[in-house]
């Protein structure tokens, strides 16, 4: 029986970078290029937002057109 | 009427983004310095920014962290010739919106705008013909 744990490989440094990369982006789209199963390069990347917070983004702004 | 900024030091670019990016209800600025950009940022209402990263004069991503200073809101997109994970990481914890690498095609930058300003898509989905048959 395994526990799953024990053999499992550290992140490498770029798959960490990748990790921050989504948690940051929060809500959206990625296109990657990934190279011996690492990844290499972002291509594009696009947030989405939330309804509410494009409401509140037009709520706030403060400069005349 | 939304208002761009784009800030790329290239002329070319800053030219070649304004003709494609054109539209009746659009209103395109264009800086070829991070300098010039915060100065009309500073002066107009803009809805979104097209920023490069490598420019003579300045670092795109610190002129993304003083819009960022004085505005959390306003979309960002940079656009980079220089790509990498690192750089797109700090894009996007310095509160970048979008990335794209350069040659950006203009269908996906198009398609990138849309997706920003997202309104518009219940609207074109209902006007998408029927298939035939269907």
């Amino acid at each position: 029986m395994s526990s799953g744990s024990g053999n499992a490989k550290s992140l490498t440094n770029r798959e960490k970078q990748l990790i921050r990369f989504l948690r940051h982006l929060e809500f959206g789209e990625i296109r990657i290029r990934v190279e011996n199963g690492q990844p290499v390069l972002i291509y594009e990347a696009i947030k989405n937002f939330k309804l509410d917070e494009k409401i509140d983004s037009r709520n706030t702004r403060h400069k005349e057109t | 009427m939304k208002r761009f900024l784009i800030i790329d030091d290239d002329e070319g670019m800053c030219w070649a983004l304004k003709k494609a990016l054109e539209h009746e209800n659009r209103d395109i600025l264009t800086a070829t310095s991070g300098s010039d950009g915060l100065a009309l940022f500073n002066v107009y209402e803009i809805d979104l920014i097209f920023l490069d990263i490598k420019m003579q004069d300045s670092n795109g991503l610190e002129v993304l962290q003083q819009i960022r200073q004085q505005n959390l809101e306003v979309p960002v997109l940079i656009m980079t010739g220089y790509s990498s994970l690192s750089i797109a990481l700090q894009a996007i914890e310095k509160g970048a919106t979008g990335y794209l690498t350069k040659p950006v095609q203009i269908p996906k930058l198009q398609e990138t705008i849309k997706k920003i300003f997202s309104e518009d898509d219940i609207t074109e989905q209902k006007a998408l013909p029927e298939l035939p048959g269907t």
